[in-house]
Order: structure tokens, then sequence, then C-alpha cells
């Protein structure tokens, strides 16, 4: 026989649900900052399906988890971290851009 | 082989839903099972010889790319090139790849070999299989890419770092999140840690320096569906040589090689005559072929910006944003057509094995991204 004899799935039924947004298309330049001590820019890729996902960051320290605030794929660098001393030690949003190229 | 139009299943969606397809429908139907290829065993056992043999040769011709510094030939950036050379050196594990082919005169020829981040694979492994299962169970399918993944991923566990092995892929896209989550569903099978991360929520620590999920923890082991050549244009692209953990990255970066066109005139070179290639030549050398050729770009995507030329006039091209790198030249060796349908077989290579196959439909000579995915079985 040519074929898989069985097949089990235990994780992909579930991704169906999540995240199947569709891309809305708008000309809307958005200013925004996820950090108090940061600048503001505009949205990347614009205001995409009606809202603009943040996320909660922080880090384990002795156990117990520190959260230093929030970080957003669809803002610059320079709009997420601001001054903040411990954000400032990692930067995010560094990969992931081009899809937006290819597909605009 | 054979095209043979059918009645789809009466409750179809629901029943490849229920398997975790979600994007069977795009802007037309993607997941077509009114229609199915059948193909006859010396049919599949020239397609599996074909794909054992050309990743052979295909090994081959990266190291004599790597031994040749001909990195210029495929635009590669002279900064990552110790990093290719280490992933290559140092054997950083690599899963999967596809060929396409079509047949010519009963033998199938290699259209190009998707190395990096190959599209389909889900559906050729899963959604086709319980098509099979349900319509025909008494028929075969060249189609154990599940147990070879699974199996394969159980043979890497040693060669990994020993951590965590993540899967990545980008945001708002259920066709790249379900491929590479299948992908993790087969590593947790096999035994492996994982954990998901999207590309732009991976983080960077400045101090250390390493790749960092997060929570912060070091990331060692990523597999991610997502274009070496994007990466390496993006702004943590040379963290990546930075890297302290030096993270094994899958597919390896020596996937780059054969992912680019360069590879269809270089393996041409070095294998001429070989039944399964076309002849094939970089822009300096295309006089060779007359007026009849396919031209490519050596980086492109969903068939674009392809030109088909016959007899000196042409007769497909597709549009797009490739080409920047320049372009290779390719024997013209048109699909099949049945009933103005032409499919494309893209073969799969898991590990060291050919594994089956799955089959893509156009309306045009050009596989694009309005190309259906439709099912198959032996006669």
């Amino acid at each position: 026989m040519k074929k898989s004899e069985f097949i089990k799935l235990v994780l992909v039924a579930a991704v169906i649900s999540s995240c199947n947004h569709q891309q809305g298309k708008s000309d809307k330049r958005i200013y925004m900052r996820s950090d108090t001590t940061a600048n503001y820019s505009h949205v990347r890729g614009g205001f995409r399906g009606g809202y603009i996902p943040f996320i909660a960051y922080g880090l384990f320290m002795n156990n117990r988890y520190a959260r230093a605030g929030y970080y957003s794929s669809s803002l610059h660098e320079s709009s997420n971290i601001g001054s903040n001393a411990f954000k400032g030690n990692v930067v995010r949003g560094g990969f992931g851009s081009s899809a937006y190229h290819v597909s605009s | 082989m054979k095209r043979h139009t059918i009645t789809p299943r009466a409750d179809w969606q629901q029943k490849v839903e229920n398997i975790g397809f979600g994007f069977h429908t795009l802007d037309t139907t993607y997941w077509d099972e009114s229609v199915y290829y059948e193909l006859s065993m010396k049919e599949v056992d020239a397609i599996e010889k074909a794909t054992n043999d050309l990743w052979i040769i295909c090994l081959d011709a990266v190291q004599h790319v790597i031994d040749e510094k001909l990195y210029a030939k495929f635009h590669i950036p002279e900064w990552i090139i110790p990093h290719i050379e280490a992933s290559w050196n140092d054997d950083v594990p690599a899963i999967y790849g596809r060929f396409d082919f079509t047949f010519k005169n009963g033998i199938p020829k290699l259209l190009e070999f998707n190395a990096d981040t190959p599209t389909s694979l889900f559906e050729s492994s899963v959604v086709q299989w319980f098509w099979l299962q349900d319509l025909y169970p008494g028929k075969d399918q060249f189609n154990s890419i599940h147990e070879k993944l699974i199996a394969y991923w159980k043979y890497l566990q040693e060669y990994l770092h020993d951590d965590t092995l993540y899967f990545s892929c980008i945001k708002d896209n259920l066709e790249d999140l379900t491929t590479t989550e299948y992908m993790r569903d087969c590593a947790i099978q096999a035994g492996l840690g994982t954990k998901f991360i999207f590309m732009d929520e991976i983080g960077w620590d400045l101090t250390t320096p390493v790749f960092l999920d997060l929570e912060n923890n070091p990331i060692s082991n990523i597999f991610k569906l997502y274009p070496w050549e994007w990466l390496l244009n993006e702004g943590f692209g040379k963290n990546i040589a930075r890297d302290r953990n030096k993270a094994f990255w899958i597919e390896p970066s020596w996937k780059m090689i054969l992912s680019n066109k360069a590879i269809l005139p270089l393996l041409w070179e070095l294998n001429n005559g070989h039944p399964n290639l076309l002849e094939s030549y970089f822009e300096t050398d295309n006089f060779k072929l007359g007026i009849n050729y396919a031209k490519k770009p050596l980086l492109s995507r969903e068939g674009q910006n392809i030109q088909l030329v016959d007899y000196g006039s042409t007769i497909a091209e597709t549009p797009g944003e490739y080409g920047e790198e320049g372009f290779i030249y390719q024997e013209l060796c048109l699909l099949p057509e049945f009933d103005k349908n032409y499919p494309l077989i893209g073969s799969w290579i898991i590990g060291q094995e050919s594994a089956g196959i799955g089959i893509r439909e156009s309306e045009t000579l050009i596989t694009d991204n309005m190309s259906r995915f439709v099912p198959h079985l032996i006669s």
C-alpha cells in the first residue's frame, strides 16, 4: 500500500476556530503607542479588520510573573518601547512584515 | 493519468472542516472534490523514483554550490554565507520539500523544487486521505506523508537542541496557520515538546543576544513557515547570524540554495541529460533554448512573473512583483490538458524519502494562487 494506514490528529481541528480574520481594507491612518514613554506612530497595515491586537508583555522572575506593559506587532518598535528599560532589553516585531508587502 | 468528474459528498464542507480544513473555499473553490485523478501504479512508481533520484542530485548540487562558492548566481547576500555553510556542515535538521512535476512521454519532468516553504501539505497528507477513506476505502493513494512526518520528527529529535521546538508563521492567514499547526501536530505525536509563536511575536534580547518567546524564554529550535529571503530582509534578519544560541531554523538556511530557481540550470549543468530534468540555463546562455522556453524569476511565489514562449510567441504570462534578482530559462514543457484543465503534480520528500503527491489543477498553463487542490487515487 502507498497510503498511510491510519491518521490521527491531536491539535489541528482546534485551529479552525482561531485566527480566521478577514483582512479589512481601509485608508485610515491611525496613530498609536503601546507605552506611555514612547512616541506615536501610524499603525502598520492600516486599520485591519476593525481592531488592533495588543499582547501582554512580561517576564517570569523568582517564580512570579512581572508584567512590563503591552506590545503590538501593528506598531513600529519605537512606539512599543520608548524609554521603558525593561522593554528596552527585548525588541519584537523584527520578523513578519514582509507578508504585508506581499499581500498589498 | 485520467481525470474523473464525480458528485461531491453532500456535506463535504462539514466533513473537511471537522478534520481542521478551514480554507477549502477562498475567493473560489480551493478544495475541489467534483474531480479526481486516477494514476496507474507505473506512473506512481515513476514519480516516486524521480523524487528520490532528484533529492540525491539536489544534495550533491548544494555541496557543489558551497565548494565552488556559487552564491552570487543565487543572489544570496554574503553575510549569511557562513550561516548557510554551518547549517550544511552541522546537518541542521530539514524535514520536507515538494517537487513539482509534469509528465512528458510518461516520464516525470521537474518544473521546480519548493524546498523552503512548500504549501498544500495538509491537503496532500490529510484531507485527500479522508476523502479516499469516505468514498473509495478499498483503493490506494500515493500518500504516506502523515506517517513519514511523524517518523522523521522522531528521528530528528536527537539532532535538535535539547529544548522546546517552536513553530511559527504569520498572523491572519488560516492556510499558513493550519499547515504550521499540522506540522506541529506531527511533532507532538512524535513525542517532541512544542510551542507556537507568531513570527512578529519573536523577541530579540539586545543584551544576551538570543531570540526569545513571549515569556522571554530563549528559542533554540524553530520551524518557520516563512521564506528565508523574507527573513534576511527584515529587521531581525542579521540577528540570525549573531544569535548566541545558534538556534536551529527549520527548514535550515542551506535550503535557500534549493528553493531558488537558479538551482535548475545548475542541476542541468551537473546532470546533463538526466531524464527527470528539463534543459535549463541562466540568462547568459538562454539562446541555447531557441524560441521555445519558460522564463522564470530566481525568486517567485504562486506562479508570478512567469512567461511561456512557444515558437517565439508568448502563450501564457503572469504578472507579479518578482524578477529583480534575474531569471532562468527552462525548456518549455507544458502541463497536460484535460478538458481545459491543467494538473500539476506536487511530489513530497519527507526526510530522505518520497512520501506521496498532491495535485493542483488550473484553467491556465501556469499554476497560480487560483489553482484548485483535487484528490487522487491509484487504479
